[in-house]
């Protein structure tokens, strides 16, 4: 990878200060509002937007029995649980996260069967620098939640390979782009890109330009052309 | 083809093939590394990637509107359904209703769309197996309907079909009434495949059996849309979290009872009728009115996530998108359906002779524009 191959990226800034508004779990409503609004007040003058309008934020579910439930179990590896538009989110320490996937799934009042998607995301700069991001989704209850564990650049993510099989490609996958490694998984390897490639795409130090070029002039025979 | 390291030529057992990346029955380029035992298959390792675009890094340095053309190319065959899914997504998150005519034109191009992507799936499944005829019959069908994607989309694959808050413009005079005589013929053409498939004794002894997978398995490897339903568990996106108006038609839901090749093509021959009715029913109840709401020009969800799933003709279709509050997304995760179910293949073809390796790829219904993405 070249280092000069780095032009800048405009939306680096707004994706770094997106977390610390995400991180403090309340974002205040006042600014949301005022960002989203702002373009079309500019526009035109309506009266009705402002009820039409409700601000959307997310909201602490305090009463919720699954967390309650979860709070009994685990207490402080449970942080807290809110809900975005009606989806329920669930963030939990990432050092009991396997325990409380094996509680989801096994536990008839939960029965979480299927694992509907498995990813992660990158608030780089922060101190936990990703999120691990779990949907889940219970045949017999009809429930569709979201789980959520921070963990910082150098930890290892426990894989749920073995509690649903579907995991396993998305686990890798999440290696692949990410660089997130999972204990546990017994093919830990790349999917989408060679086995040989250097550098972890979706991080967002990772330019939308930026190629292995080690990579692409070994084997595709392309030297860089000059700017 | 070459033998595994630990033997020699003489008392080589197990074979090593590769099938594919180019490869006709593979529907792309899929390469699969098959290990024989004469011709049944021990173990069977998938490599995907070679498609790979990054579109969801793409689309963290898109605005909102700007990603829309590229999840057309992701599963190109039903590029309608895909757009869907993320619009839902956007238009929860920026709390724009849309216009109930345009929810019922949505809904209308999307099981158009499903038929048309079970359609190609029939064909090259059909031609995979070996019957000719139907690929031909089918690719007629199909093209009727992509004339009428090109009529209101004015493109046929990579449609752009819908934008946020509604639709580009209102149908086109005479779409109607073409619809109408579409639907009404296709009933009698779908006789036509089942009667050239479904009582064929050479179709049934290459698909009934093969590739069967349980119910409970089914779920444990994520398998949605018709794979899961052809293992018998009834579920539907549509149904069971309903979205952009489905609530209001009717329609069932076809499972299969043995999870095998078979079931899983009575399946899909069903749902198109299915399809068929909901079309019937937005024919019948198109209401008049504006096909876009009020949407702001430039796009600027308030910070949050949300997640959209829709029962694409693949499977379960999943956008969760992630908003900073900015114009471009913050991370936009795709759940491809085949993605995730291509992952069972491996599990599926063990024990099975080679050439039962291309009828489950059929089945499967992969499309390796959106497994690699």
């Amino acid at each position: 990878m070249s280092e000069e191959d780095k032009p800048k990226q405009p939306q680096e800034p707004e994706g770094q200060e997106a977390p610390e508004a995400e991180e403090k779990e309340t974002p205040t409503p006042s600014e949301p509002s005022s960002k989203s609004a702002a373009p079309e007040k500019a526009a035109k003058p309506a009266p009705p937007k402002a009820a039409r309008k409700k601000v959307l934020s997310y909201e602490d579910l305090e009463e919720d029995t699954l967390l309650q439930k979860l709070k009994e179990k685990f207490s402080e590896h449970i942080f807290s649980a809110q809900s975005f538009l009606h989806q329920p989110i669930y963030t939990v320490s990432v050092d009991c996260l396997y325990d409380v996937m094996i509680e989801l799934k096994d536990s008839p009042d939960w029965d979480f069967d299927y694992l509907v998607d498995l990813t992660a995301l990158d608030y780089l700069g922060d101190d936990k620098r990703f999120c691990m991001v779990y949907h889940l989704y219970s045949y017999k209850h009809g429930k569709l939640i979201r789980i959520k564990a921070r963990i910082s650049e150098e930890e290892v993510v426990p894989s749920v390979t073995s509690i649903w099989k579907t995991a396993d490609w998305m686990e890798r996958e999440v290696y692949d782009l990410f660089g997130i490694e999972f204990s546990g998984h017994d093919n830990l390897k790349r999917i989408l890109l060679p086995d040989d490639w250097h550098g972890h795409p979706l991080r967002k130090d990772y330019d939308i330009k930026l190629q292995d070029q080690a990579w692409i002039k070994k084997h595709l025979h392309i030297r860089k052309t000059p700017e | 083809m070459k033998a595994m390291e630990e033997s020699t030529v003489l008392d080589a057992k197990v074979l090593e093939l590769n099938m594919g990346p180019q490869h006709p029955s593979t529907h792309g380029v899929l390469r699969v590394k098959l290990k024989l035992d004469g011709e049944r298959v021990v173990d069977a390792e998938c490599i995907i990637g070679y498609l790979h675009r990054g579109v969801e890094k793409i689309s963290e340095n898109r605005s909102y509107i700007e990603c829309v053309p590229y999840y057309d190319r992701t599963d190109y065959i039903a590029a309608v359904s895909n757009v869907y899914g993320f619009l839902l997504g956007v238009e929860a998150m920026m709390q724009i209703e849309v216009p109930k005519r345009a929810q019922y034109i949505r809904i209308m191009m999307t099981e158009f769309s499903r038929i048309a992507s079970h359609l190609l799936w029939l064909a090259t499944h059909a031609i995979d197996i070996g019957a000719m005829t139907v690929f031909l019959y089918c690719f007629r069908e199909r093209e009727e309907i992509l004339k009428l994607f090109e009529a209101l989309f004015g493109a046929r694959l990579t449609t752009h079909a819908f934008r946020v808050g509604g639709l580009w413009k209102d149908l086109p005079p005479g779409f109607v009434e073409a619809a109408r005589k579409f639907i009404d013929e296709f009933p009698e053409r779908v006789d036509e495949y089942e009667q050239l498939l479904t009582k064929n004794r050479i179709w049934m002894a290459r698909t009934q059996g093969i590739g069967v997978i349980s119910g409970k398995e089914a779920i444990e490897w994520g398998l949605t849309g018709p794979v899961l339903r052809g293992s018998g568990v009834r579920h539907d996106v549509r149904k069971d979290r309903p979205y952009g108006g489905y609530e209001e038609f009717d329609f069932d839901v076809p499972v299969g009872e043995n999870g095998d090749t078979y079931d899983r093509y009575l399946v899909r021959l069903e749902e198109m009728h299915q399809s068929r009715r909901i079309i019937q029913q937005v024919l019948d109840r198109l209401p008049d009115g504006p096909v876009r709401g009020k949407a702001p020009k430039i796009v600027k969800p308030p910070v949050g996530e949300y997640y959209s799933g829709i029962d694409g003709p693949r499977g379960e279709l999943g956008y969760y998108i992630v908003s900073d509050g900015s114009a471009h997304p913050f991370r936009v995760r795709i759940r491809p359906p085949t993605f995730i179910s291509l992952q069972v293949l491996r599990r599926l073809v063990k024990g099975h002779l080679m050439a039962d390796v291309i009828a489950i790829i059929g089945t499967l219904d992969i499309v390796l524009g959106e497994v690699d993405r």
